[in-house]
């Protein structure tokens, strides 16, 4: 340790090579928040490094109490306007980044540098607020290993490589790994404490709670999953029978479609007529899309969702307790809609399900009362409307602009449009002619992941369809889009569409080469086993494993298996970090065990007081096809004896590994 | 106080807390730090030279570590309150890792042998240095290890990894000397929170070292009747210079040099060859001859004439109650006069 070095060590001041280290740390934290932060944040980064970097070089001072007080307030100040004075995550994560940042201003000794560490390790942190992809966690994990790295600087006097401090930096992350995968297995998982503030930054997802013409048009060209479903027993439908049914829109003001605001009212009399027979059985993890309404196919009749309570509506639906903020994940058990045994319509119902306002589109009420007056039976005008869907209309992700009466534009003008346009104006059509229905929004179909045996579902399949009520069979859904375009339900949307038109779904992924796109399946299903298991593991999944693992979850067993591995993964460090290096054999002298137990073999045993020269004539002697490689091996040990160097020494295990067997 | 111990020191070493330590060197131990230091006496009796294994080392989170621990419950609670997972990983994660940093701190100081070499006599008042061996084999050597007697200052070092085989290298460890005499610095500490600051590992050692320290100097003024000497030869010649004189009976304290060999063999009785110097008389520093100063004074004025005497190139004797060392002009003198001074028992002398 040189005179210098001595005089910081006393004083433990941050020295130079430390001071990159750290702001190299600093950086590598802070970037993916500074991504997601109001932009300025970017200048006061680069500012404060510019600054940090002109002290050392003696050309500036540390900034006084009094400018520290004004730079704080004016960050303080700059994220009050950013955000017009809300509080959230953003400008909490804002203000820990200024404070992260500021903080290099007065970096001068160690404790200092440890306390810029430590709001590090709150950085990786806060990352994960914003996103949870297994990208993000090796993203943290680099992060950890440069935080700790520049750590260990602040204690190392002696002079190593950059290359040597990432390996010590990784070896400690490397050695806590396997701790924490235990801890994180085992440790007990509890809910929520108290309410906190959810990040804003991903905006609302999917549909909304209202359908008007064009709605749809413009989700289908959104990227991005939907949802993923597993179904665990041997039940699955066709993907032509995939209807996602996310919401029911009943009431119609002559434009759009909107949510009954009850829709959310528990049906009590679901779980009483449970049958066993045909049951479908699935598991969902839904993105984030921040509305309470959760997917599922018709009808269900059983939800899990873990520690967030779920429900099943009266419209058969499953309504989630709050908004959906991050990945969810549940599971559902639904039957067939044919053997559900529905209660009849009140009279209440049965007149909103009829209701439409009369001022809008004449012509279509009148054409349905002149079916009406034709005296049909519901089927028979629900098979009226699908046929002459299917002779005149076009499906189209390009509708014209509709006017004030919509669905009278529809019907007899454009006969052009997309899947909201037939399911409510076909919807329309039944309610004028007396037969009670609604719309349903949700997705349709569902591409199959082999990789790891799952379907996703993305925001391209979004689709809307109507169901009707038969008296005496109740709800039954229709599509009028598959009278329209069949393939739409058969292949998705991709093949329900022209050549241009693919090009605006879903950002033309429909043509893409056949390796993008097993390449993009492939690392979806990573994805996917990421959420299934890293970011979905809740208490329920604990135990499950734990059963699995340890035969219960009693208490004493769990804490009894913990205390055993945490001993055993402790004990093999202990041997392998502490173990001093003379206890561990050479090279050399593994080669000479072998080299031993190869002679062994050919039944002859070197004395232990005996050199490998002599041993070698001397089985050279009773192995005459051996004489060759004996006398070389004797040369080289001869030599390697005497000159005395590296190289020889090398040379040696290597003649002696290679000592035919 | 005795926790204070085993807790990080925060402060920065300052010109202010050199001055404090200074001040507390005489200090005994507290009853605690007393009651602990006779505990390791009885476990390990003081060596030459000791291992460090599990059996001496300790280990125990710092104030840094503590600090950390809250840290990653924070980030638990956040993880938990926002059914973060990769959240709570992390928050695991940073708690593994101070459980790793046990076994590396410890890693850092195991296997390493201190062995006393030896310590470089100083006046009282300054630093004594005791040299240290330390031998390692772990192949990364160690880092960042502090080193002090129990009341001494810190010395830091690092131990560099050797080619191959164990490596050794010498530190010195300073200790205020205070007294004259042997200076028997008690427990040794060497501590580490190497690589993370997270965990402290020390080792209270219990070292056979000794030092001796010299008596301050102190100026005074040399009393002149004291020069020549009473009961020896008179005139011109000097005993000590370089030319030979004669031969006068061997007693006791004369130079084995000096020795007649020749007349000895033939058996005419034991007798010391006398060299004489025209120029030189014979210096001698008597205790008597600072009888109006304090015992202690007395050997500091001596310690001083000694110094003196030695810079000018005069030789010069000493003569104590019970010992006596004829003048001589040499390094070997001048370490055997200081030692005497340094070693005399003043209840001796009668007072």
């Amino acid at each position: 340790m040189d005179a210098s070095t001595e005089a910081f060590q006393r004083q433990k001041l941050v020295r130079h090579e430390n001071l990159l280290w750290l702001i190299l740390a600093q950086g590598v934290v802070i970037l993916p928040l500074l991504i997601r932060l109001p932009f300025w944040l970017w200048a006061v980064w680069l500012s404060a490094m510019v600054w940090r970097f002109r002290i050392h070089a003696g050309k500036l001072n540390f900034p006084s109490t009094a400018i520290k007080f004004v730079l704080g307030c004016g960050c303080v100040a700059g994220l009050m306007a950013s955000y017009q004075g809300t509080v959230g995550v953003e400008p909490m994560i804002g203000f820990l980044v200024c404070a992260f940042v500021l903080k290099l201003l007065e970096l001068r000794t160690r404790k200092d540098g440890l306390l810029l560490l430590f709001i590090g390790f709150i950085a990786v942190a806060a990352q994960f607020l914003f996103a949870q992809t297994f990208l993000a966690a090796l993203y943290a994990c680099l992060s950890c290993v440069v935080l700790i790295t520049a750590w260990q600087t602040i204690y190392l006097t002696r002079k190593f490589s950059y290359r040597y401090k990432l390996k010590t930096g990784g070896i400690l992350l490397l050695h806590a790994m396997p701790l924490m995968v235990v801890m994180f297995v085992i440790m007990p998982r509890i809910g929520p404490l108290w309410r906190v503030p959810m990040p804003q930054g991903s905006g609302n997802t999917g549909f909304s709670d209202s359908l008007s013409p064009g709605d749809l048009g413009n989700l289908v060209r959104s990227t991005g999953t939907a949802f993923r479903v597993t179904f665990k027993g041997a039940q699955i439908p066709a993907p032509r029978d995939m209807y996602w049914r996310g919401l029911v829109l009943e009431n119609f003001d002559g434009r759009s479609w909107d949510l009954d605001p009850q829709w959310d009212l528990a049906w009590s009399q679901r779980a009483s007529d449970v049958q066993l027979e045909g049951l479908l059985d699935y598991d969902i993890i839904v993105e984030p899309h921040q509305y309470r309404w959760l997917f599922s196919l018709a009808e269900p009749i059983k939800v899990a969702a873990g520690r967030t309570r779920a429900r099943i509506t009266q419209q058969g639906l499953i309504a989630a307790q709050g908004p959906v903020m991050s990945r969810l994940q549940y599971s559902v058990v639904s039957m067939p809609a044919s053997d559900f045994n529905w209660p009849d319509l009140t009279p209440q119902q049965r007149a909103r399900l009829l209701h439409l306002p009369s001022q809008f589109n004449p012509q279509t009420l009148q054409l349905a009362r002149s079916w009406t007056l034709e005296g049909l039976t519901a089927q028979a005008l629900i098979e009226k409307a699908l046929s002459w869907y299917n002779e005149s209309f076009h499906y189209t992700l390009q509708p014209p602009l509709l006017g004030q009466h919509s669905v009278d534009d529809f019907l007899f003008n454009t006969k052009r449009g997309f899947c909201e346009h037939f399911a409510s104006s076909f919807t329309v059509l039944m309610r004028a002619a007396g037969v009670p229905a609604r719309v349903v929004v949700g997705y349709q179909g569902g591409t199959y992941n082999t990789l790891e045996d799952y379907w996703i579902v993305s925001q391209a399949d979004a689709h809307a369809w109507a169901e009707v009520w038969l008296d005496g069979k109740g709800w039954q859904r229709i599509d009028p889009t598959s009278a329209v375009a069949p393939q739409r339900i058969e292949q998705g949307i991709g093949n329900a569409l022209t050549g241009d038109e693919k090009e605006m779904v879903a950002s033309g992924q429909f043509d893409a080469p056949q390796w993008m796109t097993n390449l993009r399946h492939r690392l979806d299903a990573a994805g996917y086993v990421w959420n299934r298991w890293v970011l979905s593991y809740d208490s329920d999944k604990q135990n499950k494993l734990l059963t699995r693992l340890f035969g219960g979850v009693e208490p004493w067993r769990v804490g009894l298996s913990f205390i055993v591995i945490i001993v055993l993964l402790l004990g093999a460090y202990a041997v392998m970090v502490i173990r001093p290096k003379w206890q561990r054999s050479t090279p050399l002298q593994r080669a000479l065990n072998i080299f031993d137990s190869t002679t062994k073999q050919l039944g002859l045993q070197r004395e232990r007081d005996e050199t490998i020269a002599a041993f070698c004539f001397r089985l050279a002697e009773q192995q005459p096809e051996l004489s060759a490689p004996c006398k070389q091996l004797a040369k080289v040990s001869e030599r390697a004896l005497y000159a005395d160097d590296k190289r020889c020494k090398a040379e040696l295990t290597r003649a002696l590994r290679r000592f035919p067997r | 106080m005795w926790l204070s111990r085993f807790l990080p020191k925060l402060a920065v070493t300052s010109p202010q807390e050199a001055v404090r330590r200074a001040t507390y060197i005489d200090r005994q131990p507290n009853r605690w730090q007393a009651r602990f230091f006779r505990w390791i006496d009885k476990r390990v009796p003081a060596a030459r030279s000791v291992l460090l294994t599990r059996k001496n080392l300790y280990t125990f989170p710092t104030l840094t570590g503590f600090g950390f621990l809250t840290l990653s419950l924070v980030l638990w609670l956040l993880g938990t309150n926002y059914q973060n997972n990769l959240i709570l990983a992390l928050s695991y994660l940073l708690m593994s890792l101070v459980v790793v940093a046990i076994l590396h701190t410890y890693a850092n100081l195991a296997g390493l042998r201190i062995k006393v070499l030896g310590a470089k006599p100083a006046f009282v008042g300054e630093t004594v240095y005791f040299i240290l061996e330390v031998e390692g084999a772990r192949a990364k050597g160690s880092d960042n290890l502090t080193i002090r007697w129990w009341n001494g200052e810190d010395a830091c070092f690092d131990f560099e990894a050797g080619s191959d085989g164990k490596q050794t290298t010498q530190i010195q460890v300073g200790l205020h000397a205070v007294k004259r005499g042997y200076l028997y610095p008690g427990k040794l500490l060497l501590e580490s929170t190497f690589p993370l600051g997270l965990i402290r590992c020390w080792t209270w050692l219990n070292l056979d070292a000794r030092a001796v320290v010299f008596p301050k100097p102190l100026k005074v003024q040399f009393p002149l009747q004291a020069e020549g000497d009473g009961d020896g030869e008179t005139g011109e010649q000097v005993a000590g210079g370089d030319d030979f004189a004669g031969l006068k009976e061997y007693r006791a304290g004369d130079p084995i040099k000096h020795i007649a060999w020749k007349h000895y063999a033939r058996e005419q009785g034991l007798y010391s060859k006398e060299y004489a110097s025209a120029r030189n008389n014979d210096t001698w520093l008597e205790w008597n001859s600072f009888l109006h100063l304090a015992p202690e004074d007395r050997l500091s004025a001596l310690c001083y004439w000694a110094l003196e005497f030695d810079r000018l190139g005069i030789a010069y004797g000493l003569r104590l109650p019970g010992k006596q060392l004829p003048p001589a002009l040499d390094d070997g003198h001048r370490l055997s006069v200081l030692s005497a001074l340094a070693r005399f028992d003043i209840s001796l002398s009668g007072h």
